[in-house]
């Protein structure tokens, strides 16, 4: 058994290699990395390096520099518009020259095909303009960020909180968090006295705005002091007695089966209506929180398998921390279908940022999406490059992530 | 059976409760519509105070309609801070800023000697205008108006500068509203100095009754009872039913064309896997499932149902039928403007539905009976038919449970391309229109309508096969 001694990250690099679809999968994930990562840099209408009236500059790297706080514009450079600047010389521009919201009235509905009024070949719109002359390959490419960043991010969220719960429900399931009664009993109280000091006293805090902090801090208590109470109710009293197993995958299941229950867009829109003013980051953490329990249902069912396992009762007996066990050895070995669920789950966080930006509710308007892209191109039906090319490339996008979450899912089943 | 149906059934309603709760505390977060005020009509005769008294009586019984003045909850625990009346301050917006004073300062007859004393001042300064149409007086009041929502102690201190430094530039108000004033100042130090905040940290339970926000919500609801649309005043059971006409009309075509469609597909493929035809199609259902399908809904409308490129097909609704049309027009109008709906909820749908018949039936179809019924002698269609495909109808009717609430909860995206007045549209308009009874009732009555599904699904599945039974009773002895 050669393949068993690899780690899965090698079994899986070579299964994704093995056929030409994954293949060309895993370049167009790369593609899309890149593209996200260097948006700024492919597609902007600053130059790169230019020389303006006998002196050099660096646009775009100082714009950057800029929106990052590390440099700041000389006085009279903060407004100017480079493209407009027609005495520039030894200029260098990005492969798209626009930004994407850069309003060009003379370029209204240029298509793809059509001959173009532009200055040189480089200058050409490759994907057509919209009714206001914005370049739509710019706004696709700063598009792919957003998706990439949300789709990305939000799993991350899932996957912590996934990997968090579903490894508690499937590693000790309903039998092995053995607790004395005085354990039980105190951690009640450390409960109780949680939700108490770290939600409801703090409640005023929520009304003065700092949201992050009013839930951080709780949450922290509330865990904080639950275990504190255990602790304390294990330590004052003997420790013989009434010792009974904590139904801890009964609660989270049930827990998963009522989040399930809801509609999830329903629930994702009345989330999304609820907060007054939608920023990326809150689009983010709806949506990492609501998609965890798939991750958490995988998890939890390759854990029950591999806790039975013989390696995994040799650890019982050689009287290892179930804690230490759960994480050295049990979880590294069953996080092969928390990859696909990833891989789909990404492609999944993707489809519905695109279709909420469709109908405009809950993603910021100011920032450029696919989605919103192709809302736009609803206006103005004869322009057929504005609804292909956002729309193909969230088809393209999403038939990435599924064919890489396929290929995984052979390899691991 | 019937134990394990009870059992299923009470399993169900904690989720129920949770469910309802987190609708119910969703409900809460929206904020208030604004209030179009009593003022304004009729009040040209009225003096300044009249008018406040007015509008302050107005803005109360509009809370009290909406119930503000009652309990959230059938017990409470807060810090033992606060009052039991706190709720019947009215309107929210000063039970807020009574709110905020008390988690600041802990010590309610204080904070209500000042509120009173505060009542008073705005009363004074009112009154005082009737006869004294000074500008001064005037700002006044209504820095002191304002005083009464606030509770961050910089503003307090703000605001309260902002009048004293206008009654030293004003003479004539010295002897008239400066001593009422001057005693508000003192309930005000007199809130800094005797702050309990440590009060906060004693907890008190307390039992509401069931006289409380909840009670009546969910009473009104499962009385059938959806609560009225803050829009148009409509009736939301009204508004849905006549929503749920056309989306189950929709989704339900959409739903039995793609399982037609399927099950022949599924069983055929997996009865010849591995022929070309099977890769072709996998391939094909591939791609189909990862095509959004606003995306070709877009380009449908776009292109076959626009008159800048082909108009084949109407570009919006439902369609508007005669009174008297004969049955075949009317269903023709329906098929023609169903068409492309039902065709872009159908194809995703037909992916998912194929691909799980694949799978059921290769399983099946590897088994021993199956062998041996092929050993008898049988021919091949009759073992497919008759003998595996019955047994691979399992994953469907799991699949039917959770498709159930997509029929009620509908397709907003694509009822909003289509402009078809069903659920999903009614879900998107009452967003929009911050209409925040009908978005919640909607997330109530698909989540429960879910759980009956995935009820339903499972009580089907014991039915047909009933090892699961077995096996959860397994499970309770083991665990």
């Amino acid at each position: 058994m050669a393949s068993a001694a690899r780690t899965l990250r090698e079994r899986l690099l070579a299964k994704i290699n093995q056929r030409a679809s994954w293949r060309w999968a895993k370049r167009g994930l790369y593609f899309l990395l890149f593209i996200a990562v260097f948006a700024n840099f492919i597609a902007n209408d600053k130059p790169y390096y230019c020389e303006y009236q006998g002196e050099w500059h660096t646009p775009l790297f100082r714009a950057i520099a800029v929106d990052l706080g590390l440099a700041s514009w000389p006085a009279d450079q903060a407004t100017w518009r480079w493209y407009e600047i027609e005495e520039l010389e030894n200029v260098y521009w990005p492969p798209i020259a626009y930004s994407p919201r850069r309003i060009d009235l003379y370029q209204k509905f240029q298509s793809p095909f059509a001959k173009q009024q532009v200055e040189r070949w480089s200058f050409r719109h490759w994907l057509g303009t919209d009714g206001l002359g914005r370049d739509t390959l710019a706004s696709l490419i700063w598009g792919t960020r957003i998706a990439m960043l949300i789709g990305i991010a939000s799993m991350v969220i899932s996957s912590i909180i996934g990997l968090f719960l579903g490894s508690i429900a499937g590693f000790f399931a309903n039998d092995r968090w053995l607790t004395t009664r005085a354990q039980r009993v105190g951690g009640t109280i450390g409960l109780l006295c949680g939700i108490y000091w770290g939600f409801i006293v703090r409640r005023p805090v929520l009304d003065l705005g700092s949201t992050a902090n009013y839930y951080l801090t709780a949450i922290l208590l509330l865990i904080g002091l639950t275990l504190l109470g255990s602790y304390l109710g294990r330590q004052l009293t003997p420790r013989s007695g009434h010792i009974r197993p904590l139904p801890l995958d009964d609660l989270i299941m049930r827990g998963i089966e009522t989040l399930n229950a809801i509609p999830a867009l329903l629930l994702l829109l009345a989330i999304v209506a609820v907060i007054k003013k939608p920023t990326l980051l809150s689009l983010i953490l709806i949506l990492g929180l609501l998609r965890w329990t798939g991750i958490a249902r995988f998890v939890r069912g390759e854990l029950l398998r591999v806790r039975s396992l013989e390696y995994m009762q040799a650890t019982q007996v050689m009287g290892l921390p179930p804690a230490l066990a759960l994480i050295r050895h049990a979880l590294p070995n069953a996080l092969g279908p928390v990859y696909v669920a990833v891989a789909f789950g990404i492609a999944g966080a993707i489809l519905v940022e695109a279709g909420l930006s469709f109908i405009g509710i809950g993603v910021p308007e100011d920032i450029v999406t696919w989605g919103m892209l192709l809302r736009n191109a609803r206006n103005s039906a004869s322009a057929w490059w504005l609804a292909i090319f956002p729309g193909l490339a969230i088809f393209l996008t999403i038939t990435v992530f599924n064919l890489l979450g396929e290929a995984i899912s052979e390899e691991v089943n | 059976m019937l134990r394990y149906t009870l059992r299923r059934i009470f399993l169900m309603l904690p989720t129920l409760v949770v469910i309802s709760l987190l609708a119910f505390a969703l409900n809460e977060c929206t904020p208030e519509p604004v209030d179009p005020g009593g003022g304004g009509i009729g009040n040209a005769g009225q003096t300044a105070l009249q008018r406040y008294y007015r509008e302050r009586n107005n803005t109360k019984r509009q809370a009290k309609l909406r119930g503000d003045n009652l309990p959230l909850f059938y017990v409470s625990i807060r810090s033992a801070a606060y009052p039991d009346t706190l709720n019947r301050i009215l309107p929210r917006e000063r039970q807020a800023a009574a709110r905020g004073l008390i988690a600041q300062y802990g010590n309610w007859p204080a904070i209500q000697s000042y509120n009173q004393q505060l009542e008073k001042s705005i009363r004074t300064s009112l009154a005082l205008q009737e006869t004294n149409r000074d500008n001064n007086l005037i700002e006044v009041s209504r820095l002191l108006q304002q005083l009464s929502n606030r509770y961050e102690s910089k503003d307090l201190q703000r605001i309260l500068g902002q009048i004293e430094s206008i009654l030293a530039e004003a003479p004539g108000l010295q002897t008239s509203i400066k001593p009422t004033l001057n005693q508000l100042r003192q309930a005000y130090e007199n809130l800094l100095l005797k702050a309990t905040p440590g009060r906060h940290y004693v907890p008190n339970f307390r039992w509401n009754g069931f006289n409380n926000r909840y009670h009546q919500w969910i009473s009104q609801i499962l009385g059938g009872d959806l609560g009225t649309s803050r829009v148009n005043g409509q009736d939301v059971s009204e508004r849905v039913s006549n929503a749920l006409r056309w989306t189950i009309r929709l989704n339900l075509s959409a739903f039995i064309i793609a399982y037609l469609l399927a099950i022949p597909l599924g069983v055929y493929t997996a009865a010849y896997a591995g022929s070309g035809f099977d890769r072709r199609l996998n391939i094909f259902l591939f791609f189909i499932y990862a095509l959004p399908s606003f995306w070709v809904a877009t380009l449908l409308t776009q292109f076959l149902a626009s008159p800048e490129w082909f108009s084949i097909f109407p570009n919006m609704g439902v369609g508007e039928v005669a009174e008297n049309a004969s049955w075949g027009e009317r269903t023709w109008v329906r098929i023609y403007h169903f068409f492309l709906p039902v065709f872009c909820l159908t194809y995703g749908v037909l992916a998912v539905i194929t691909r799980q018949v694949r799978t059921a039936m290769q399983g099946i179809l590897q088994s021993d009976f199956v062998r041996t019924a092929r050993a008898k002698g049988l021919r091949e269609r009759r073992i497919i038919w008759r003998h595996a495909f019955p047994n691979a109808l399992f994953p469907l009717i799991t699949m039917f449970g959770s498709l159930l609430p997509s029929v009620i909860a509908g397709s907003i995206i694509i009822e909003l391309i289509f402009n078809i007045p069903g659920v999903g549209m009614l879900t998107f308009d009452s967003i929009i229109n911050e209409d925040w009874p009908v978005v919640y009732a909607l997330l109530l009555l698909t989540a429960i309508l879910t759980v009956l599904g995935i009820l339903l699904a499972d009580l089907l599945y014991a039915w047909a096969d009933p090892r699961v039974q077995l096996d959860t009773q397994n499970q309770r002895a083991n665990g």
